[in-house]
């Protein structure tokens, strides 16, 4: 076997235990969490417990199963940039809306978006950011009446 | 073939409501446009388009997202034909012979053979669904609570089976979205599950975050990866067919309708699998006749017959079992949950005029996806000009601002960020995220049911392997798990 697919095994290998193990680490805290609700009522009845644990049991189980003899998927990448930027451009909605109001929110969140692919400049992102900000205001704000302060805390 | 007709005939009046044929037209544009736009699919713009649904009347809101459904089958054709990159994944099918077509300047016909059968399609499958939802449903309805979970876990089966995640590793994210559907509080005992005292959550995790994160954003991150390359588009020209064209068309589109009609009807069954198989049945039948491989009109007027009837037949599990076929529908079953309907059979024989509103206006639809696509095939080829970053932003403003206006709770827009994330790391990973959306719509009743299977049988678990029906649907969970299994170890996964 060459050199390049060696490293190849070896990183493919790698990023199958590690989601393999993300996901059975998942069943894990699920099953603690899930053991703290009763498995059975007095009755005799399943409680509210029963089927998280069985679902978290199989989450562990599926998980370590899929480290060891797994298949991995294809890896996705250069997809970095796009999705740091709309993620973030997301959390900058739910941070700003409350504090400074509906249209910078919408404003940053827009500004951030079209910065997810290179090429932009500063002044058109924001310009752009803008319009699109004045726009949803008077989409939701205007037009369908959201009782929401456009500028301020709420 | 009454029933039919009582069913069609009690939503007709629903259906020409002109509030409802508005809803219809903006559903079947709205699904035009995203099917055109290379990334952004049906899913993502159902989910994104969920809090506008809120405000509607439940027959409005399935009638609109159905049109979504649809009508990206047909846009997809759109891009398949003049670029050779489909809108859709069914597209790749048409892109085959449809772009050959377009090379050899004959883009306009093949756009307008493709509406044409995109209608056959619709109508076959709205007529197919018209008999055979309400047998099914009465079917389904003498199930207990043994049988209803079994026909859970088939469901499951199905979509992990047609997922292109690793077996094992989508088994685990359906059982993890099983997990996120239980967060909240226990119907049956009132006790917080996994709830961490965040009072937000003691009423579950919001369906629209987790739909909008998965799918929304994740879409928008995969399109913004590979949308704003430079986009090369012929003239489209004329779409109207010739004389013998149309003839020439006319049976593979009648016979891809027939098998997209059946496709659809089988759970985890998808529109590309039923383009596929038509696609190959022409091909086998008539491989000897033609143009295949320079530019086939059957190649395609079959395909986009036939994923056209299956996405519309695929409305059949949901709406008559309960079941989501796929992501869409479990999207579609989301919003239906949202208008305080639970889809399955109870649906079918109580709100008969609700179905046959959607049956009907499938039928207005397809009529209106003509009447849009062919005199506006120019425009749709300018939309593919859009930069996908301008679209990209405008969609994600829009997507926060219409969480916040329906639910005004910032811990939803929360919830949002956080499942953009999962949605981007799951994509990163190679994972589809559709499993979790399935385990988590089916989450609920898969509980309730195995609860209700074990009270009544006083916990006796030989209950699932004593009622026939029950039986034959675990062994098809055995069976769907296996040959998928089998398939994947032999190097050839399946198509979906």
């Amino acid at each position: 076997m060459s050199e390049p697919q060696l490293t190849r095994n070896r990183i493919m290998g790698g990023k199958l235990l590690a989601s393999g193990l993300l996901l059975a680490g998942l069943g894990l805290a699920a099953l603690l969490l899930a053991s703290e609700q009763p498995f059975r009522l007095p009755s005799g009845r399943p409680g509210p417990g029963f089927v998280p644990n069985l679902l978290a049991a199989c989450l562990l189980g599926l998980g370590l199963l899929h480290a060891v003899v797994g298949r991995a998927a294809p890896t996705v990448i250069g997809v970095a940039r796009a999705g740091a930027m709309l993620c973030g451009a997301v959390a900058a909605f739910a941070l700003l809306l409350p504090v400074a109001g509906f249209l910078p929110a919408c404003w940053a969140t827009g500004s951030l978006a079209l910065t997810a692919a290179p090429g932009w400049r500063l002044p058109t992102l924001l310009a752009v950011g803008a319009l699109i900000a004045t726009v949803a205001a008077v989409l939701f704000v205007g037009l369908l009446g959201a009782a929401t302060p456009l500028i301020g805390p709420r | 073939m009454t029933e039919a007709l009582a069913l069609l005939g009690s939503g007709l009046a629903l259906a020409l409501d002109p509030g409802h044929l508005l809803l219809c037209l903006i559903g079947v544009t709205l699904g035009t446009l995203v099917g055109v736009l290379p990334g952004l699919g049906p899913v993502a713009t159902i989910a994104l388009l969920l809090p506008i649904t809120f405000s509607l009347p439940p027959a409005g809101a399935m009638i609109m997202l159905a049109g979504i459904y649809y009508g990206a089958q047909y846009g997809s054709s759109t891009t398949a034909i003049l670029m050779r990159v489909p809108g859709e994944a069914s597209g790749v099918v048409t892109a085959q012979e449809g772009h050959l077509l377009a090379r050899s300047g004959r883009a306009g016909p093949a756009l307008g053979i493709a509406a044409l059968a995109s209608l056959v399609g619709g109508v076959v499958a709205a007529l197919v669904l018209a008999v055979l939802l309400v047998p099914i449903a009465r079917f389904a309805v003498a199930f207990g609570p043994a049988e209803t979970a079994a026909l859970m876990l088939l469901g499951v089966a199905a979509a992990v089976a047609l997922s292109p995640s690793p077996l094992l590793a989508a088994w685990a994210l359906a059982a993890f979205g099983g997990l996120l559907g239980l967060v909240g509080t226990d119907v049956a005992g009132g006790r917080p599950r996994f709830t961490f005292g965040v009072p937000e959550l003691a009423d579950g995790i919001g369906f629209i975050p987790l739909a909008m994160g998965l799918f929304g954003v994740a879409e928008l991150i995969r399109a913004l990866d590979r949308g704003d390359a430079e986009r090369r588009i012929g003239p489209a020209g004329s779409p109207w067919p010739r004389r013998a064209d149309l003839v020439k068309a006319s049976g593979p589109a009648l016979r891809g309708s027939v098998i997209g009609s059946a496709v659809g009807l089988l759970p985890g069954a998808s529109t590309l699998l039923a383009a596929l198989a038509a696609q190959a049945a022409e091909r086998g039948l008539f491989r000897r006749r033609g143009e295949w491989g320079r530019g086939e009109i059957a190649g395609v007027a079959s395909p986009e017959a036939a994923n056209n009837a299956a996405a519309q037949s695929s409305f059949a599990p949901l709406l008559a079992l309960g079941l989501p076929a796929n992501a869409v529908m479990a999207v579609l079953a989301g919003a239906m949950f949202l208008q305080g309907i639970a889809p399955g059979p109870a649906v079918v024989a109580e709100r008969p005029e609700l179905i046959g509103a959607i049956l009907v206006s499938m039928l207005i639809g397809n009529a209106m996806l003509v009447a849009l696509n062919l005199p506006c095939v120019g425009l749709w080829a300018a939309v593919l000009r859009l930069p996908m970053r301008l679209l990209a932003a405008i969609v994600l403003v829009l997507c926060c601002a219409g969480l916040w206006a329906s639910t005004a709770s910032v811990f939803d827009l929360w919830l949002l960020f956080c499942f953009g994330l999962l949605g981007w790391g799951l994509l990163r990973s190679g994972l589809d995220p559709t499993p979790v959306l399935i385990g988590f719509v089916l989450a609920a009743p898969f509980e309730e049911a195995l609860r209700r299977a074990l009270v009544l049988s006083r916990g006796d678990w030989s209950v699932f392997v004593t009622e026939p029906p029950s039986v034959a649907l675990l062994l098809a969970v055995l069976a769907v798990t296996g040959t998928t299994c089998w398939l994947r170890m032999r190097g050839r996964p399946p198509a979906g």
